[in-house]
């Protein structure tokens, strides 16, 4: 008899457990709207980032470009000047000194240009990256929102099994019926084909 | 040092190198260029490091834990179906009975 007791109270509570209150539907509909919301305002802000990262860029190249002809004119004019020097000895060590710092120009020109190409493709991936999080974090919310309005979860089976569509109204009926299932463990058993 | 005095800085030592006689101020000037090439090369640096700092974002586990609810989900629906029968038993035995 306690045993089916149980088994009849096991299954109230499960069934009363599975239906959701219609305010946490409602959150977990509304999330997906703050979720969208969400990821427009990252979008914007990250097209913005890269625009401006992409100006300061071009900027940037544009003014280590300029730097480094204008230092070069300046070793190429310095150049003709040695022809002036008497001094085979001076002359040459001059040239050696304008060739390496040329060449020293050129390294930082090329290793400048080439800090600016990574640190703004860093930039760019990051930013990429937070904007396909986001998509997946939507994702996440659309699985649980499904589960969360799923009718299967609890409130069909009970339309299914007893005809109700509301917990309440199920648990008023079992209150009927408990009474009336009172009767000797051998009956019900003998019902349920099972042993006492 | 900020901006406006690494500026200034900039400014003084490009003054400085003009009052230089040849080959000198030429390779000063240089050198002022070369700096201002460098500083250049790192104006996306800060903004660069200030991202690395994010949190790594893998989606990897996250796929997975979306193919797991949506199994369990799946099979929930099919043991609640199972239940649905049973519990159709159930109520005829009980109406039965009644």
């Amino acid at each position: 008899m306690n045993a089916y007791k149980l088994a009849i109270l096991g299954l109230i509570l499960i069934i009363s457990g599975c239906a959701t209150p219609p305010e946490v539907k409602q959150l977990s509909l509304k999330q997906l709207d703050y979720l969208n919301v969400l990821t427009d305002a990252v979008t914007i802000q990250s097209e913005g980032l890269i625009s401006i990262a992409k100006k300061l860029k071009q900027q940037s190249e544009g003014n280590i470009n300029c730097h480094q002809q204008t230092s070069i004119d300046r070793l190429n004019q310095l150049m003709t000047t040695t022809i002036d020097l008497t001094d085979p000895k001076k002359r040459r060590e001059l040239k050696q000194k304008i060739l390496a710092q040329a060449t020293e120009i050129n390294k930082v020109t090329q290793r400048s240009q080439q800090k600016l190409a990574v640190d703004f493709k860093a930039i760019k991936t990051k930013t990429q990256q937070l904007q396909v999080y986001l998509k997946k974090i939507k994702e996440v919310q659309l699985v649980l929102n499904g589960y969360i309005q799923s009718q299967k979860a609890g409130e069909q089976l009970l339309a299914t099994s007893v005809g109700h569509t509301s917990v309440d109204g199920f648990l008023g009926t079992i209150n009927t019926y408990i009474p009336l299932i009172k009767s000797t463990s051998s009956e019900l058993a003998r019902l349920l084909n099972v042993k006492p | 040092m900020n901006e406006a005095e690494l500026e200034r800085h900039i400014q003084a030592l490009t003054l400085l190198a003009r009052t230089l006689s040849e080959p000198e101020r030429t390779f000063k000037l240089n050198e002022v260029d070369l700096f201002k090439i460098q500083l250049n090369g790192l104006v996306l640096e800060d903004l660069s490091d200030n991202l690395a700092q994010m949190a790594p974002m893998n989606t990897n586990s996250i796929d997975r834990a979306i193919t797991a609810s949506l199994r369990a989900t799946h099979n929930q629906a099919m043991a609640l179906k199972t239940f649905d029968v049973g519990m159709s038993v159930l109520k005829t035995v009980l109406v039965a009975s009644l």
